[in-house]
């Protein structure tokens, strides 16, 4: 068998008049989306806030008599960068927070790579930052840059920390620039991070003692301090002491591992309170096993199955060093969990019909997802994708599920037909043809990278439009 | 749907970047009104800020009246508080004990903080005062200003030179103020 569709429901799009009266369900997805879309505005709002409020504090300052000069415009620009640079830095630490609201509003995927953008504008605005005030300090006392720098590393210990954060800064900057973040092992990855901590750290004292912007008893000082407080506030709430909350309180541990297809296991976890969690189905979280061997590695992964009062379930496979050694954990195993997290759930649902399609072990969240989103029969359609039969993982469960709620499952298998997401037997099909209904759905999009940039590319030409599109990175 | 269709799908409905554009500009929208009222309060102290200053020596009998400068320059926050307090005590002084004094101006001096100027009332062949007047506009640089002059003048009136120590962490006005106390100085010879 290289291709199959099984279809268990009368095919849909015959079904529902489009334009007329709209279901119930419809309606609480469209209310939940322009929810969602506020939120977003909201949020929108107070990023660009922030950098436009740390700029406007210099301008509150006189900033703008210094434009007078040559000399005095050049040093402006060197401290409008720094102000600009450092706002996007608090920003980008609040948008790796894991802040609830953020996570159910962009998702944590996007989230991150809004993050990983605004880290190149923060990298560059620190070094511009660091040019500018050279050469506009120069210029206004008349000797060279060269000479400023000398005199301000032999004036100010501050400087000299400054100096340090800002060659940091530019190294992890452009080694994550450079190199794709997810090539690195963890423990680089953290260790570059580790170093932004630091550099944070030893940029701090210059910005209070050697800027009059934040001198004692100015207003600009107050706000700045708050900037920070607040963003070290929401890290440590977030990212250590809700985690532990949520450790201690649910109590996981490991109950069964059973392994699934070739090469993936699904791990099955029994707790307390878990309704208390919050977890639905498509959600991720990062889960901890605390053996020696696995404890200071945190994996993200998704669930597979929607989550019970007392039991959670993931599906993996054995694709990093880390998560090879999963397949030999022991029932017993104590679990500590952050999460959970993402927008790959009903949460994010705006249209009453569904389509959801997974690749490979993308199919994990696609089944939990199918489990726990609403629909009314026929007005749902599921496309598993992989290269050979025995990465159908989950396949008995998805057709039961599709069975038991209405949806229409397609199957498709084989090599991909050129740079398209379908195989070749299909070549040429667009989702159109397997869903004819599906610029009206919302369409959940999970499996590996490439795959889901084709498949991304295909929903556009059938003009999908993007608020509908839902998609979860898996590249882990 | 065992065999694959080929037909180009239509594009039906727009993409969500209208929405995107809405949002994003009515954030831009809201960031300029943040930067025009910084900017805002930023020319309305600026006018207290900018305030010129007398030009070389004055001939004697203008004491009181030169000495004020320097509380009106330094108008602002905290720092104009002690501006204003030492000239007040300090000009009582000079007017109602000398009569016939001379008062010097020193060259201004620069640096990227802002330039000072240092002006000195001779009475006797002795100063007995020493005022200054600073374009300094950041909070930080007036307040060390604040902090040191106060020590470098004692000192000036005690030493009865401009060869005294500089205050640490004030550096820079601390040169300042002494090179331009040097040329008020040198003009009384």
């Amino acid at each position: 068998m290289t291709t199959s569709t099984l279809t268990h429901s009368t095919p849909a799009g015959v079904r529902r008049p489009s334009g007329t009266g709209m279901s119930p369900l419809g309606e609480r997805y469209r209310a939940q989306s322009a929810r969602r879309e506020r939120r977003h505005d909201w949020l929108t709002l107070a990023g660009w806030s922030l950098v436009a409020t740390s700029v406007a504090l210099f301008l509150a300052d006189g900033g703008i008599t210094r434009f007078a000069t040559v000399g005095g415009a050049v040093t402006a620009i060197g401290i409008i960068t720094g102000l600009v640079a450092t706002a996007l830095m608090c920003l980008m630490l609040v948008l790796t927070a894991r802040v609830p609201v953020i996570d159910r509003t962009l998702g944590q995927d996007r989230a991150t790579t809004l993050h990983a953008q605004l880290g190149r504008g923060m990298v560059f605005g620190m070094l511009a930052h660091g040019a500018f005030l050279m050469a506009g300090y120069a210029l206004e006392g008349r000797i060279t840059p060269v000479a400023t720098f000398v005199d301000l590393w032999q004036s100010s210990t501050d400087f000299i920390w400054a100096c340090l954060a800002l060659l940091m800064f530019a190294v992890v900057g452009i080694s994550s620039m450079v190199a794709v973040r997810r090539r690195y092992p963890y423990e680089v990855w953290f260790a570059i991070h580790l170093t932004t901590y630091a550099a944070i750290v030893a940029s701090l004292p210059h910005q209070f003692s050697m800027s009059g912007l934040f001198a004692e008893g100015t207003l600009a000082r107050g706000f700045w301090i708050a900037m920070f407080l607040a963003t070290a506030g929401v890290m440590l709430a977030y990212r250590v002491i809700a985690p532990i909350i949520a450790t201690a309180t649910h109590r996981l541990t490991v109950s069964r591992v059973t392994p699934v297809g070739r090469d993936a296991v699904s791990i099955e976890l029994t707790g307390r309170h878990l309704d208390a969690l919050g977890a639905r189905g498509g959600h991720w979280l990062q889960w901890r096993f605390l053996t020696p061997a696995l404890a200071l590695q945190p994996h993200p992964f998704s669930l597979s199955a929607d989550p019970t009062e007392t039991t959670l379930r993931i599906t993996v496979r054995n694709l990093g060093a880390g998560s090879g050694r999963l397949a030999t954990l022991r029932p017993g195993t104590r679990v500590a969990v952050e999460g959970p997290y993402g927008m790959f759930t009903d949460a994010s649902r705006t249209r009453e019909r569904v389509v959801l399609v997974g690749a490979g072990i993308g199919i994990a969240p696609v089944r939990a997802l199918l489990e726990s989103t609403g629909f009314a029969p026929g007005d749902a359609a599921v496309i598993l994708r992989a290269s050979t039969p025995d990465e159908l993982y989950l396949l008995d469960e998805v057709r039961t599920l599709c069975a038991a709620k209405g949806a229409t499952l397609h199957v498709l298998v084989g090599p991909r037909a050129g740079d398209t997401w379908v195989p070749r037997s299909y070549a040429g099909a667009h989702l159109t043809d397997l869903v004819p209904w599906v610029a009206d759905a919302d369409l959940y999009v999970c499996g590996p990278e490439v795959w889901m940039d084709a498949v991304l590319r295909n929903a556009e030409e059938c003009g999908i439009p993007a608020v509908q599109i839902h998609d979860e990175r898996f590249a882990w | 749907m065992t065999d694959p269709a080929t037909t180009t799908p239509t594009p039906l409905i727009p993409k969500g970047t209208t929405m995107t554009t809405r949002r994003n500009s009515a954030a831009l929208l809201a960031s300029a009104g943040i930067l025009a009222t910084g900017w805002g309060i930023g020319t309305a102290h600026g006018k207290t800020l900018t305030t010129t200053v007398p030009a070389a020596a004055t001939s004697s009998g203008t004491t009181a009246g030169t000495t004020g400068t320097t509380g009106t320059t330094g108008t602002t926050g905290t720092t104009g508080t002690t501006g204003t307090t030492g000239s007040g005590t300090t000009s009582g002084t000079a007017s109602g004990a000398t009569a016939g004094a001379t008062t010097y101006t020193g060259t201004r001096q620069s640096d990227r903080w802002g330039s000072l100027q240092v002006t000195i009332t001779v009475a006797s062949g002795k100063i007995t005062n020493v005022t200054y007047t600073t374009t300094a506009g950041d909070g930080k640089s007036l307040s060390i200003e604040a902090r040191a002059i106060p020590t470098l003048k004692s000192e000036v009136l005690a030493a009865q030179s401009a060869q005294v120590s500089s205050v640490s962490g004030a550096t820079y006005t601390s040169t300042k103020y002494l090179t331009s106390l040097q040329s008020a100085i040198d003009q009384m010879a």
